[in-house]
């Protein structure tokens, strides 16, 4: 099993790279027949070479199916070699939190008709994946208070979907702030960009409450108390603080664009600080590994 | 009117628009926003700095002793600042508690101000929009269906029949040459964001009686074979009757550790339970989790002084071990003006301390400090001292978290409803539809439909959704 996790891990981290540069070959060769376009027939509105999908887009919607299958099957096979569900160290969550990019990314594509966003989220898994392999250990011994599978597995799950989602949230606010700026006719209208990372948030939100709900009561059922201020904990609840200012922002004082972006850009980097926080803090979420 | 009473009435006006201006400040989203923002920043220097336990928190000179000796080799001179600052109590400094108060304040108000606007949503409002209303809003929420071959009564019975369909609740008035549509679905859902921001306030309210009227204890320790007093308010007693620590291949990893108990309220048996972590023992609101264990080796010893050859101790020797692989105790002669320290592995195969032998540590008055291995039934001299090691004898005992926390079921149902209404709120949006159908000679009418969908999500779909359901049942023409 171990033989055959490390496979997919390694296949999952080359299925990500090819489908960036895919992306990067697709966004060159657009370019390229729009510039060509421009010179022959002047007059004609530049959109007609940007539009439509070429066979390296086809190619990347390809990989990126091949790539969660790769990540979902590297899942599996770690979680048949652990004995239990592949959610109990960092290796893990950083597998897990690729995953749910990705499988996020994929599914906005399919709504929103672009990939630019999925994209940027496999720029994140990437980064990821290359974690997970530098962490890459083999399973660790499960202590006590994590033996409770059940919770276990919808605590850390909600966190994938939250995570993951919000991941997108933050890259379609990123393009958004690129496309502010520039207006390139390669990446999605701002105005798509700015509704993608906010139904990102919509959709992310409740996801991540039931992760820090389920934290809580899963906390009171094996250590007796809901919550300890513990630094973990404690950065938990300032990501969701965040996401719902960004909300209330937006839902009731009509916040768009720029500033709305920028909110969700710090948000963000309060998750990154959550999830990497046992590197910084030390409290009762230290796990091996 | 005279002077007096114009100016009473003046400060009438006065004070009542300024708590009107303090009733709208109050019940503002921007001031929640600004509220959560504090909370969020407050928190953020929680997470980083190192804070106080809360037991510690509650006793001032605890307190004070542990700014001095721990917060100070963590943070240097600035912890007397900061502890003035309470920034080594983040949860429980004005900071976060002056903030929070106002966004439970602000929460409330803002709720009793909304509960007008979502009473006009369960009724809907009304069914009759100005012409206007239906070629305004953005292009995607609107849709134009001239040449209905229809009368403008049967092509507002097909946008119903449409609409309920996709079960929305259809209102219908008509006049003479107008046919109005009003249809809402998930109009319930509204409630979802009541039902979340009150349970946030049942949370605060649980947590904070749940803190008053309940009690703590995280350290009650019962040794294997023995009962212990829960005391507090009960009568209840504790017996361990036996444990169990099973570990992993590495030898340090707990893999499991269970306490068999038997719980004696006024002396009578009431319970018997294996406790495991996960897994607590409940009786009449008192819970007891299994926290942590230990072990206890005693062994009997004779210390005497080689130079003079007299004893200075006899008797048992008490080592503890807290899972952490090691029996650790120490044995004062204070008299002599030595210490010695004694540590044994809980490891039978431990290669530095082997079964039925300990490390003893002596350490001198002069400051000399020799350590050797004391091996069962052979004598040994260590820095002036002669140890002799005849037996021993292990025993286990566990550590529980007793707690009475008369709130609990509140929190559990503050979650459940939290969860709810954040749920039903963002994934079941209150959508809306108004239809206007127009009569255009015989037979004929003219189609407007206009949507307003929440959260910003797309409104095309369930217009053409719309459009297309309406498109089955009659042969119409687009634009």
């Amino acid at each position: 099993m171990a033989g055959l996790e490390n496979l997919f891990l390694w296949l999952s981290l080359a299925g990500i790279v090819v489908t960036i540069i895919l992306a990067i070959m697709e966004f060159l060769a657009r370019r390229k027949a729009m510039l060509a376009l421009a010179k022959k027939e002047p007059a004609s509105p530049p959109q007609t070479a940007a539009a439509g999908r070429n066979s390296l887009g086809i190619a990347g919607d390809a990989l990126t199916i091949l790539t969660i299958l790769f990540i979902s099957l590297t899942l599996v096979f770690r979680g048949i070699l652990a004995g239990h569900g592949p959610f109990s160290d960092m290796y893990e969550f950083a597998l897990a939190f690729a995953w749910g990019i990705v499988v996020m990314g994929a599914i906005f594509q399919w709504r929103y008709k672009t990939a630019a966003v999925k994209n940027a989220g496999f720029i994140i898994a990437l980064l990821l994946l290359i974690f997970a392999i530098v962490e890459h250990t083999s399973p660790p011994p499960l202590v006590p208070a994590l033996q409770q599978s059940t919770l276990l597995s919808v605590h850390v799950a909600s966190g994938v979907v939250a995570y993951g989602t919000l991941t997108i949230g933050f890259g379609a606010a990123i393009l958004f702030l690129i496309q502010n700026r520039r207006n390139s006719l390669w990446l999605p209208d701002k105005e798509v960009l700015d509704k993608i990372s906010y139904q990102a948030v919509v959709i992310g939100f409740p996801f991540l409450t039931l992760l820090i709900v389920l934290g809580a009561l899963w906390a009171d059922i094996a250590w007796g108390k809901y919550w300890s201020w513990d630094p973990k904990e404690t950065a938990s609840l300032v990501t969701w603080l965040l996401y719902a200012a960004y909300l209330h922002a937006r839902v009731m004082r009509g916040w768009r664009g720029r500033r709305a972006a920028i909110l969700l850009i710090v948000s963000f980097a309060a998750i990154l600080l959550t999830f990497f926080g046992n590197y910084i803090f030390t409290g009762l979420h230290t796990y091996n590994g | 009117m005279n002077t007096q009473q114009d100016n009473d009435i003046q400060s009438a006006n006065r004070f009542s628009r300024a708590i009107g201006w303090l009733w709208h400040l109050l019940g503002s989203v921007k001031l929640a926003f600004i509220l959560i923002l504090i909370i969020a920043a407050v928190s953020l220097i929680g997470a980083f700095l190192i804070q106080v336990p809360l037991e510690t928190a509650r006793d001032p000179q605890a307190y004070a002793a542990w700014v001095q000796n721990v917060a100070t080799a963590k943070v240097g001179g600035s912890a007397s600042l900061l502890y003035h600052l309470q920034l080594f109590n983040v949860s429980g400094s004005l900071w976060f508690l002056c903030p929070g108060v106002l966004l439970m304040l602000n929460i409330l108000i803002c709720s009793l101000n909304r509960w007008n606007s979502i009473q006009r949503a369960l009724r809907g409002g009304a069914v009759k929009q100005q012409d206007s209303f239906f070629t305004g809003g953005s292009a995607d929420a609107r849709k134009e269906i001239t040449s209905v071959p229809l009368s403008q009564t049967e092509a507002a019975q097909l946008l119903e029949t449409a609409l309920r369909r996709r079960h929305y609740r259809v209102r219908v008035e008509a006049d003479s040459e107008n046919t109005y549509i009003a249809a809402d679905k998930n109009r319930y859902f509204r409630l979802g964001t009541f039902v979340s921001h009150l349970s946030l306030i049942l949370f605060v309210l649980a947590f904070v009686f749940g803190g008053l009227m309940g009690w703590r204890n995280t350290d009650f320790e019962v040794n294997e074979g023995a009962t212990a007093d829960v005391g507090h308010d009960t009568n209840l007693s504790l017996r361990l009757d036996s444990f169990v620590a099973e570990y992993y291949a590495d030898g340090v990893t707990p893999k499991d550790y269970r306490s068999q108990v038997t719980l004696y309220d006024n002396g009578q048996e009431v319970k018997e339970a294996l406790v495991r972590v996960n897994y607590p023992l409940s009786y009449q609101g008192v819970s007891f989790y299994q926290s942590s264990f230990g072990a206890t080796l005693i062994i009997q010893m004779q210390v005497s002084q080689i130079d003079t050859s007299t004893t200075l101790y006899e008797g048992g020797v008490t080592l503890k071990s807290m899972g952490s692989g090691y029996y650790v105790g120490n044995l004062d002669l204070p008299d002599q003006n030595y210490t010695v320290y004694v540590i044994g592995s809980t490891n039978a195969m431990d290669p530095m301390i082997p079964a039925e032998s300990v490390y003893a540590d002596v350490v001198g008055g002069d400051g000399s400090e020799v350590y050797d291995l004391v091996q069962k039934g052979i004598p040994i001299s260590i820095n002036g001292l002669e140890f002799t090691y005849s037996d021993d004898s292990t025993s286990q005992y566990s550590v529980f978290q007793v707690s009475r926390d008369p709130t609990n079921m509140l929190i559990w149902i503050a979650s459940g409803l939290f969860i709810l209404g954040i749920s039903l709120f963002f994934y079941f949006p209150r959508r809306q539809v108004w239809g206007l159908s127009q009569r255009q000679g015989e037979g004929n009418s003219r189609l407007l439909i206009r949507t307003i969908a929440p959260h910003n999500f797309s409104n095309t779909s369930e217009i053409e959704a719309l459009t297309k359901d309406f498109g089955k049942d009659s042969p119409v023409q687009r634009r």
